[in-house]
């Protein structure tokens, strides 16, 4: 790692957790930076919680390191160490549940203790941490009078309450009504522009992509995607031609490879991945290409000049950031299709 | 020692200083929010405690009242608050300081945010030792109740009192370990309680009847319940004879009489065997726990 990428506070090099046989996550490396917020997108089970869980050390890494910034340097996260390095860093890991009959004062005035913070202040940060999410009338209150939203508030707060200059959030909006959700998201994009960095972790791709620097998409235990959000939201914005021919060839990949020579050069497309993709669930060819009006009539031209016995196509479809979400975290399971389907496709008479 | 990126150490040494600094704030502050967080059970367990010594007082009263004669001796008066309703009385404090200690912060999640605030070890510790002064506090509550019924009839203290009131409160360490090791893994409150309440009523107790009806001279050092049985012999002197023998039936049945099969009785631990023992089950059970505890996610 170079020494003077200084803004890494907290970098994971090949972070891997097995449960027996089965891999929760799989070789993560990422850095996360300085006053930036780090999206951590997955479905359910993608291994989101399970990252969050060896960065806070509370599940040791099965291979794998975590290296935190502690005063200016990275430090390796260990058993022995991780008091020190992560007192500066603010967890909310999976719900918040809180004790019913306990006040908002005295819940965070034991979590402030715990993390260190200087009593003669407590009082203070408390009343300045709660107002922050509009609890203060609260302060006094059972806990167990306080609705979902109030209480997801009160969780945030509580990772908050030591003044740490980075967070980590498992699913804080989860479960919540869209206007508790729209609080959330002001009040994170508050702590960034305080000059807090934030991990956050969810299954929710418009709560991630409304306020996220980076986004890294997690899938089966994997990062399968990890970029700014314009790169990616650059990145999910092709379109793509459906056509459908008249018999489905014998052999797909060299049809595939045929379609590709023809259309690549019109296809706007410069990176070296395939463009042409054979969807087994609908028997029809997908080709990607730039959206331009201009390279759509050319495509189709050379396709009704090639021997290619097209028989329908599709108006081109602009792909949205969720398509890519869905795309990535869809591939494990339509990858065990495709194999399915590859076994059942009848061999076309040409 | 750490290494950082850079591959600078730092000492081991001015670890350990800032981690046991760090630990003593940690369980301190436990301690302190245990007490705030078992407010309600505080009154609770304070009205159990007069509650259970006003139902002795009715018994000692009626008995009189119907002309049984009450001790001549002010230690004898003791001892007779001190029978099966005050083990059955330290059971119910240890159940309800000790069976949510663990298992309520994962039937209802409250665990989630504690970790990584502080560690499952400095947790336990604070909780343990919370809940110990909580628990010892009723039984200090019976016996300052008891304490002035006495001195109010005899017109003294007996100074054995405190030598009880020791081994009340070290019984009540092994009960209390014994509630908190079930509880690091069940997952409900209320199992919890049923299952120390079962096992310490049926299971020790039939295991006493068991080894009495077959005659067994082996002192039930294993069975927790017998070290009960030194809070009010303690109270009288220990005996030196720790045993009778009594018949099994008929109408001679109890110690003394020797007519037809007869069993061993033990009558209490000696001073060293109840130290030991007890401080046995404590330890053991508590180390149980705290292991159980670890590997419970």
């Amino acid at each position: 790692m170079p020494k003077d990428e200084t803004d890494i506070i907290i970098s994971l090099r090949n972070l891997t957790k097995r449960f027996g046989d089965f891999t929760a996550v799989n070789d993560i490396t990422m850095d996360v930076r300085r006053g930036e917020i780090i999206g951590l997108l997955g479905p359910n089970g993608a291994g989101k919680t399970t990252t969050m869980k060896m960065i806070s050390r509370l599940l040791k890494p099965t291979v794998g390191e975590v290296w935190i910034r502690e005063n200016g340097e990275l430090e390796l996260l260990t058993n022995r160490n991780k008091d020190s390095l992560l007192d500066k860093i603010g967890f909310l890991i999976e719900n918040p549940t809180f004790y019913d009959h306990m006040t908002p004062k005295q819940i965070l005035t034991y979590f402030a203790t715990l993390k260190g913070y200087t009593r003669k202040k407590i009082p203070a940060r408390i009343e300045e941490v709660l107002a922050m999410v509009g609890l203060s009338a609260w302060i006094n209150k059972k806990v167990g009078t306080f609705s979902k939203g109030m209480k997801q508030k009160l969780g945030i707060v509580s990772a908050l309450i030591h003044d740490p200059d980075f967070l980590v959030l498992d699913e804080p909006q989860t479960g919540l009504d869209p206007k508790a959700r729209r609080e959330i998201r002001a009040l994170l994009l508050k702590l960034k522009h305080s000059g807090k960095t934030i991990f956050l972790s969810s299954h929710l791709l418009y709560e991630v992509s409304e306020i996220s620097d980076r986004i890294a998409i997690i899938n089966l235990g994997q990062i399968v995607a990890y970029n700014t959000m314009e790169n990616l939201e650059a990145e999910s914005k092709d379109s793509r031609l459906v056509i459908q021919l008249e018999t489905i060839p014998s052999d797909i990949e060299q049809k595939k490879a045929q379609l590709e020579a023809i259309v690549r050069p019109y296809a706007g497309v410069n990176n070296g991945s395939n463009i042409v993709e054979f969807r087994y669930e609908t028997r029809t060819f997908e080709i990607r290409f730039d959206g331009s009006i201009k390279n759509q009539k050319t495509i189709l031209k050379e396709l009704t000049k090639s021997d290619f016995d097209v028989i329908n196509f599709s108006v081109p479809r602009t792909n949205s950031l969720e398509d890519l979400y869905i795309n990535l975290v869809s591939e494990g399971a339509i990858g065990k299709l495709e194999d399915q389907m590859q076994e059942e496709v009848p061999v076309a008479m040409e | 020692m750490t290494v950082t990126q850079d591959g600078n150490l730092q000492s081991r040494f001015e670890q350990h200083v800032v981690g046991h600094r760090k630990s003593l704030v940690q369980v301190g502050a436990t301690v302190k929010f245990e007490f705030q967080r078992n407010l309600m059970n505080i009154l609770i367990s304070v009205g159990i405690a007069a509650l259970f010594y006003v139902m002795n007082l009715i018994i000692q009263i009626v008995k009189e009242g119907r002309g049984v004669e009450a001790p001549t001796e002010a230690v004898e008066y003791l001892a007779s608050y001190m029978g099966m309703t005050f083990g059955f009385f330290i059971l119910i404090i240890a159940a309800q300081y000790g069976a949510n200690i663990i298992a309520y912060d994962y039937d209802k999640q409250t665990g989630n945010l504690l970790f990584p605030k502080i560690t499952k070890g400095r947790l336990f510790v604070g909780r343990m030792i919370a809940r110990y002064l909580l628990s010892v506090l009723a039984v200090i509550v019976y016996y300052i109740a008891l304490g002035i019924s006495v001195a109010i009839k005899y017109g003294e203290l007996p100074t054995s009192i405190w030598t009880s009131l020791g081994w009340a409160a070290f019984y009540m360490l092994a009960v209390l370990s014994l509630v908190v090791f079930f509880s690091s893994f069940m997952k409900k409150t209320s199992t919890v309680i049923v299952f120390s309440i079962l096992m310490v009523l049926i299971v020790f107790q039939l295991t006493t009847t068991i080894l009495h009806i077959t005659g067994s001279e082996i002192e039930p050092l294993f069975i927790l319940t017998y070290y009960s049985n030194i809070i009010s012999e303690s109270l009288t002197g220990i005996p030196v004879d720790r045993f009778v023998e009594t018949a099994l039936s008929g109408p001679g049945m109890g110690p003394g009489s020797v007519d037809g099969p007869t069993g061993m009785a033990w009558i209490t631990p000696s001073i060293s065997g109840a130290a030991i023992g007890l401080a046995i089950y404590s330890i053991s059970l508590l180390t149980a726990a705290y292991v159980m505890f670890r590997r419970r996610q």
